[in-house]
This record gives structure tokens, sequence and C-alpha cells, in this order.
């Protein structure tokens, strides 16, 4: 038997093997998107998640005022039809603030969501796939990052580094790492002796070549599904921080920061606080129910 | 079970060393000297070289580090910039303000949680159910600050018949103790209802169920027993969290809570109260935890067994050795 | 001074060097305490700083550092015993804080009550509000060493940018008053200046002129307060407009010259000063931070201004070409006064409204039930 032929062979029964494999997975996305858009809620958590990219990328499709000039003729107007959600102290149209509000906070939870995604997968899977000392030092500072709240970390970090936008993604990266760790090494650590991976090492491929093309692959779901509520918690700590002044600096239009400096006037002016406090929740709600409708398309044994 | 507690106890160490190098970190790193905010403007330089020197403040990093996690210990935080007093006094006095408004938020989120939480899984898909979980999501999704000021807005504002800030009378702790109590409430709600839904669908209960009322409402009871154990968890880690995440219910009802001192000490750039207070409340959230999980030994059947188990084979060995001997 | 002798138990002279206008007005304040040299040599300089002992009409009793201090009456007062026994002062560093002690009733008088806290307080039941002209005005500071700065252009171009009527309306909501002089219109000594007008055309050819046609980037300090705050940011965006990119350090003063070793860029100042040599002193080198004065003209000139008395023309002389030199080189931009405002307690008998909050006296109160 030549080796040429038995190479031959093999080739030929991995790219139909290969092909089987592609065609399963063409037809489990398929369930999974069904699965998605039977979840009304989730739908609407979608929609609302493009609404709010939408203003992130195209705000001036939106409102054509400036969301930083101040204009002091028309300070504190309530709402009405040129000021959809009335003026600000300064006589900033609010709408307008939320609007490109909704880009710093995106910017925000998206960035330190994959920051943090990165990091802490890297942690995890090297933690999972290890074992041993390595895996018991990993773990041992995880948890004494995950035994501070978010909200005291972001202030200790912001206290020390000092308030700015770039510090502010910082401290919720860090916050969050714990999170991508743990579950990615929970999943590494359900593959790793599986039938599959002995059989990759055994035919010699490098232990990052396997953590990357066998085992993350399995991780993607949960992972995916914690990003996307990761963000809705990003919102919250980063509008929670702006609001104690330990956020994004003036005069960038923030939720948190213009609920904050709204504060004053709640007896007499209403809306200067309650739109920027509407746009925080719906984001975080809508990441909510769409992550949650991640979850029960991606798995539904998940559901509880 | 003293096994138990020890190796707790000891999992808190590395814990609250990380803690205490980040803040200490932070004081390290910020600008300025130590020396020119206690002692003055009209501080010379020789009175900052002797501050330094009495103080250690030119040892290398890690002796200051040791010195600090020494001091610590020993309850000496340092003296704050603003007061001049020490830390840990301004620290203490705030400290059973916050506790009793996370005691009262927690306490009012278990009991109507809980309650709602046992309704909807009883009544799966009824419109209890259905509204609870709705006001449960949205409740999560509500940034704190904002739905404590539109609380203001309606009840001290608009109808004018709760106070927005301070803690004088009882009626000034009914605001700040709900909205802190939101996020805890809706947690309640949602672990109790898949508990107890977890429970219901045992066999058990279904046996129970069809052999007639009085026998179900005493096997409801039974499995609600079983539910109880994520619920310990949960308050347990939202209590900790709370204690170090009042901060912004604090801020907007103006109360003086530890949260609130940590974060003016923070606008004010007082750096040893800021540290200080940093530390005590990652302290106070790990002996909380270790409290939560000695309650949680102590009622999972399971855990409890287990020690027992070991106890019993230590005293079986000694015997043995003893009648050998 | 040159010397000073004890004529008798009661009386004192001091001696000058030179003649000195403010010494009667700073005697009046709390700089002119005399306080027990016995007690002072017995107890040593730190431990009768926090118990000290003086000859006013109350006593210390207690005093916890940045809660409160407790005085009682003082029996031995070589006037008038003060009318109410005793009288506690709390230290609460928020205005809404210091609007809810009048509320629940815990308080008898607060100071420093905000603008938009004004209505509130007149809405408690037993409380009202006292307001009137007060010494407490607000400045833009230039600092005199700031390199960026010492282009005189420059400092008009920023002057030109600022619009005073917007800035003073937003910043105080309302209640503050625009000023065109150097100190606190009720001033003995105030002048009214030239206005200095908003023009931005004249402020983009400033700029251009002094070569800074793209801008810069500087700090702007302030003590961590809203009026402050506010301002800030507005003076942020109007001076966006002449490119200039405004970061907005807030905190307190103390700590600030601590990080920056005294130095600053640009920031804003509340004065509270009464007689007008104070308020100028600012400009003085020797006052260390302030302003980082450096002109030993302006120096001389304003310890020339102390030596003349009230009602000598030569004092009124010497004043116009201050004020004139102030206004030439623009290191400083005043642009409002905030009246006093206190939120007084209808039971309060014997309030008599001062302007400077420091000169209170409450001798004379009596709480009626």
């Amino acid at each position: 038997m030549s080796d040429i032929g038995a190479q031959q062979f093999n080739a030929n029964n991995k790219k139909k093997n290969e092909k089987a494999v592609s065609i399963t997975k063409r037809s489990q996305n398929k369930e999974i998107i069904i699965r998605f858009l039977r979840n009304k809620a989730a739908v609407l958590g979608l929609i609302i998640v493009v609404v709010l990219i939408f203003c992130m990328l195209f705000p001036t499709a939106l409102t054509s005022y400036d969301p930083i000039k101040q204009n002091f003729s028309e300070r504190f107007v309530p709402p009405n039809r040129e000021h959809l959600f009335g003026t600000d102290e300064f006589g900033r149209d609010i709408f307008t603030r939320v609007v490109y509000g909704c880009r710093t906070s995106l910017r925000i939870g998206l960035i330190s969501v994959g920051i943090s995604c990165i990091i802490g997968v890297l942690i995890g899977s090297i933690a999972g796939f290890y074992g041993g000392v390595i895996d018991s030092i990993f773990m041992r500072c995880i948890d004494v990052l995950m035994a501070i709240p978010n909200t005291l970390l972001g202030i200790s970090i912001v206290a020390a580094l000092g308030q700015s936008i770039t510090n502010l993604i910082i401290a919720i990266s860090i916050g969050s790492i714990s999170g991508y760790a743990r579950i990615t090494r929970v999943s590494v650590l359900t593959v790793k002796d599986l039938e599959y991976v002995e059989a990759a090492r055994a035919t010699g491929s490098s232990n990052a070549r396997i953590i990357i093309k066998y085992i993350l692959p399995n991780c993607l779901a949960p992972i995916i599904v914690h990003a996307t509520m990761s963000i809705a918690v990003a919102i919250m700590t980063a509008t929670g921080l702006s609001f104690l002044g330990l956020g994004v600096p003036a005069p960038t239009p923030e939720w948190g920061s213009m609920a904050s400096s709204a504060r004053a006037y709640i007896r007499d002016y209403w809306w200067l606080v309650t739109f920027p406090g509407l746009a925080i929740m719906a984001s975080a709600f809508s990441f909510n129910l769409f992550g949650d409708g991640l979850r029960d398309a991606l798995d539904p044994k998940l559901k509880n | 079970m003293s096994k138990y507690i020890l190796r707790r106890l000891v999992a808190m160490i590395p814990v609250l060393l990380g803690v205490a190098l980040i803040t200490f970190c932070m004081m390290y790193f910020s600008p300025g000297e130590p020396a020119k905010f206690i002692l003055g403007d009209m501080a010379t330089e020789e009175d900052i070289a002797i501050f330094n020197e009495q103080n250690g403040l030119n040892d290398p990093f890690l002796i200051q580090f040791i010195n600090y996690i020494r001091k610590a210990i020993t309850g000496d935080l340092g003296i704050s910039y603003t007061t001049k007093q020490p830390v840990l006094n301004e620290i203490l006095s705030r400290f059973p303000t916050t506790f009793k408004l996370t005691l009262i938020s927690i306490v009012f989120a278990v009991i109507i949680g809980v309650f709602f939480g046992i309704i909807s899984a009883v009544k799966q898909y009824g419109i209890i159910d259905n509204v609870t979980r709705i006001i449960a999501m949205l409740g999560v999704s509500m940034p704190s600050f904002w739905e404590g000021l539109m609380l203001i807005i309606l009840f001290s504002v608009i109808l004018g018949i709760l106070p927005s800030s301070g803690i004088t009378t009882w009626k000034h702790w009914i605001l700040p103790a709900f909205t802190l109590s939101t996020q805890t409430l809706a947690a309640c709600m949602r672990m109790t209802r898949s508990s107890m839904l977890e429970e219901i669908r045992q066999d058990y209960v279904r046996t129970a169920h069809a052999k007639g009322q009085k026998e179900y409402f005493v096997i409801l009871f039974h499995a609600f027993r079983n539910a109880v154990l994520p619920i310990i968890t949960v308050v347990g880690v939202d209590f900790a969290k709370l204690m170090g995440g009042a901060a912004v219910i604090e801020i907007v009802f103006s109360i003086p809570g530890i949260g609130k001192l940590i974060v003016d000490a923070i606008n004010t750039k007082n750096a040893p109260l800021v540290q200080g207070g940093i530390l005590f409340v990652a302290f106070t959230m790990s002996f909380i935890n270790l409290i939560t999980d000695i309650i949680y030994a102590f009622v999972d059947p399971r855990i409890k067994t287990q020690y027992l188990a070991e106890n019993s084979k230590k005293n079986k060995q000694e015997k043995e050795v003893g009648s050998i001997v | 001074m040159e010397n000073s002798t004890i004529e008798d138990d009661l009386n004192f002279t001091l001696k000058f060097t030179q003649a000195w206008a403010p010494f009667s007005n700073t005697m009046s304040t709390g700089r002119g305490s005399i306080p027990s040299q016995a007690a002072f040599e017995k107890m040593g300089a730190e431990t009768f700083a926090r118990n000290p002992v003086g000859t006013g009409p109350y006593k210390l009793v207690n005093w916890t550092s940045g809660t409160q201090i407790e005085l009682t009456r003082n029996e031995h007062y070589w006037g008038e015993p003060a009318k109410t026994e005793n009288v506690i002062i709390k230290f609460i560093g928020e205005p809404t804080a210091r609007v809810i002690e009048l509320e629940t009733g815990a308080a008898d008088i607060a100071y420093y009550i905000e603008g938009t806290d004004i209505e509130r307080v007149n809405n408690i039941d037993g409380y009202h509000i006292e307001q009137g002209d007060s010494f407490r005005y607000f400045v833009v500071v230039f600092s005199m060493e700031e390199e960026l700065l010492k282009d005189e252009r420059v400092r008009y171009a920023m002057s030109y940018a600022i619009d005073k009527n917007a800035l003073t309306e937003a910043s105080s909501d309302g209640v503050g008053t625009i000023i065109s002089g150097f100190a606190p219109p009720v001033m003995n000594g105030y002048m009214e200046m030239p206005e200095m007008p908003y023009d931005i055309e004249k402020a983009k050819e400033l700029m251009a002129e002094a070569g800074y046609a793209d801008g810069f980037s500087i700090e702007l300090h302030v003590e961590p307060q809203p009026i402050f705050e506010k301002a800030a940011e507005i003076l942020q965006a109007m001076w966006s407009e002449i490119n200039i990119d405004v970061e907005i350090i807030s905190g307190p003063l103390a700590t600030y010259d601590a990080q920056n070793n005294g130095k600053f860029q640009v920031s804003l100042r509340d004065g509270t000063a009464t007689e007008i040599s104070n308020v100028l002193i600012i400009y003085e080198s020797t006052f260390g931070s302030r302003m980082n004065g450096n002109d030993d003209w302006l120096d001389a000139k304003l310890l020339e201004l102390r030596t003349y008395y009230y009602g000598d023309p030569k004092r009124d002389e010497c004043l116009k070409e201050v004020m004139d030199y102030i206004y030439k080189i623009r290191y400083t931009y005043p642009y409002m006064v905030m009246p006093t405002v206190y939120g007084v307690s209808d039971k309060l008998e014997g309030f008599e409204f001062h302007p400077a909050q420091d000169h209170i006296d409450p001798k004379n109160w009596v709480i009626y039930e």
C-alpha cells in the first residue's frame, strides 16, 4: 500500500466529513435563527439594539443640533416640537445630547466588552487547558477580582488613574474579566478530554491550535450570550460612575453626567433628568432581552 | 465544621491582600506630597523631610506596603486630609447608617420578592406571573440613581408625601431603601420562582397534589424549604454588594453613609480616606460572604453530613489506635 | 510694625513703620481678636489652637473636627452678656443637607443657601430667607507666570470671548449680578471700570495676531462646587469658539496647590474680603499661589495704597492708578457678585444681616418658642 494512496484516501474522507459537518452546521444555524425569531421579547430587544447602533453611527441623521454648543437664550425650554426632549441649563437640545450620549455609552460598552472578553477568554482557556498550578494561580487572581463589586472597583481605578474615558473603559474592562474567564474555563474543562481533542493531539497539532480550532468554538455560545449581557452591565456601570462625577468629563454628552447635573433642577425642570435615564433603561433592557433571547436560541437546554 | 470555617477564612486573605494592594498603589502613585496635605501650605522643606522620615515615606515600595498592611490590621488607616482625624473613626461613624439602609433594603426585597416568587411559581403563566416577570426585568435595567430621582419627583415634588433627603424620621428611609432593594427584589423573585418551579415539578409534589389540598400545602411548604438555599446565596451576595454599592443611593438621597463618604473623599482628593474606605468596605463584604457561606453550610444538609462524616471517621480511627495501645 | 507698648491693663499702643489704612478693618475681623497670652504659653501653640481662650461673648466647649463646634455663654464678658446661652455651629458641606437641617427644624439658621434652594426655604413652615448685597465676588484668574498667557493679546482675546451676562445668569441660576469693577460694588473703594465687551470676532483676530489662530490646550481649576463647575463648563464652551481647548480640573484648592507646587494656568476664584486692599492682595507676589504674582511695580503701588487713609485724595489717586493698570494687564476678569443668602427661623429675634457671612454676630440672637 503506497503512502500516497493512504494519504489520498484520508484526504477524501476528510473532505466528505467536512462537507457533512458543514451541512449540519448550516441547518443548525438556521434552527438557531428560527428559534430566536419566535421569541417576541428577544426580537424587540434586537430592534432596539439596532436603533441604538444606528444612533451611534449616524447621529446627524436624527438631529441637526450641536450637542455641545451652548445657547443661553433657550435655557430650560420644556419638551416641544423644536426640542423633543426640551433643553438643559445651557440651552443645549436634550434629544441631541441623548443621541450623542448613545455613541459615548455604546462605544464604552463595546470596547470594554471586547477587551475583557479577549483577556478573560485567554486566561480561562489557558487555565482550563493546562490545569494544575497555572490553573490555581489564575483562578485565585480571578477570585480576588470577583470579590470586589463593579462599582467599587471602578471607583478605585478612576480615583487612582484620574477621570477620563480611557480610564473608565479600563475600569469597566477589569471588572468584567472574571466572568469570561470562568465561563471559558468551564467550557474548556468539559471539552478538553473528549476524543477528537485527543485525536488532534495525536496528529501533532500544537496546543495553541487545539485550543483555537477545537475547543473555543464550543465555548462560543455562552461567551456570546455573556458578552451581550455584559454590554448592558457596562452601560449601567459607566453611567453610574459618570453620575458620581468619576466618568466621562465635560462637555461630552453622557447619560449619567447629564442626570447628575440635572439633580439640582428636578423640582422645576423634570425633563433634564427623565430622558437620559430612560435612554439608559432602554439600552440596558434591550441588551438584556437580546442576550436572553440569544441564550434561549443557542441552547434551549439552558433555559430555566 | 470548624475546618470548613477555617478554610473559608484563609481564602479571604488573598482577596483582602489584593484589594489592599490596589488601594495602596492608588496612594503611592498619586501626585503630591502627603506632608503638604497634612502640615498645610506653610510647611517648609525641612518640615516635609522630617515628616517623610517619621512616616517611612522614603522606604522602598515593599516595605511601605508591609507597613501599610501592619497598620491596617491594628486599625490605623491614616489621617483624613480634610478633617485631620483618624480615617477609621470617620468610617465607623458612618458605617451604621449604611448597614441599616442595606438591612432594611434586603429585608424588604426578600419578603416581597419571595412572596411574589412563590405566587408566580404556583400560578405559573398567570397574570401575576407575567406582570412580576416584566417588572423584574425592568427593575434590573433601571439605573438606581435614575430610579431614585424619579421616585423623588413623584413622591416628593409632585405628591409631597415623602421626604427626599436625610434620615431623620422613619419616612426618610422609605424611598432610599426601596430604590436600593430593586435589584435584589428582582433577583429574589426570579430565584424563588425558578427553584419553586423545580421543586413543584418533582414527583413527590405531584403525588401530594393528586392526593388532596391539605397535603399539597404541606408539601409546598417542604418544597419551599428546599428552595430556600439559593435564596440565601442571593441574599448573602447582594448584602455584600449593597454594602459596597449603596454609594449612588446615598448621594441621591443625601444619606451620610460610607458610600457617600468615599465618593466625597474622591472629589476632594482625600486619598487616605478613599483608601481606608475602600479597604474597609472590601473587608466588610468578605466578612459577610463568609457568614453567608457558613449559614449556607449549616442549612445545606449535603455539606453538613460531609463534615460530620469526616469527624466520625476521625473518631473511629482514634478509637482503633487507642484500643491497640 | 515698629514696636508695641502696654500702657495699662486696658490700653496698648502699636507703632507702625508706615501708615496702614486697612488696620481698622482687619482688627474688626477674626484676625483682630485678642487671645490670652498666659493660656497660649501654658498650653503651647497646638493645644491652644484647639482650645482658644479669648475675650468674646462665647466660650468654646467642644470642637469635633469636621463636624461641629459647641459654644457656651461667657459669663465674664466685658460687655452685655450674650442673650442665648448655648450655640452650636455645625459644618455641613452639601447645600441640600443644609436646607434639610432647616426643614427638620434641627437648625435655626443656615448660611450659604444656594440660588436653587431659595424658594424651597421660603416654603418651609417657620423659616424665611434673609438676602442682601454681599462681598462675595467671582473672578476668572490668569496665572501671571503662565507661558501661554504671557502675550497680552491672548488675555484680551479670552476676555472678549466671555459673554459676562450669560456666564453670570447661567452659573448662578439668575441669583448673581454682573460687576464691572475689580471688587464687589458695596465695598469702599469700588470703581466702575469700562466694560470688557463680548466680541468673538475681535477675540479671534487677537488670537490670530498673537500667533494662536489654532488655539491651544489649557487647564482650568475650580473648587468642587456647582457654582464654579457650571461656570467652568460655560467658559469651556465660550473659549472653544477661539479654539482654546479647556480641561476642567475640579478639586479643593489646597490639594491642587500641593499637587502642582502652587502653579496653575487659569482658575475661577471667589473672594469674600471686606476691604479693598485685601481684595487686591491676590496680585501681590508675596501672596503665593493665588495669582503667581510677579509684578514689582504693582507690588510697590499696592503697598503705597495701604499707607493712605480713607478720605485722603491721594488714596483715590493711587487707587485709580492701580485699577487702570489692572484693567490694562487683564490678568483677572471679574464677572459676578452673589448676594448673601441666609435661611433663618421665624422664631429667631435679633438677627442682624451682615453681608460678610463670617462677621455674623450671634450675641443678640434669641429663639422664641
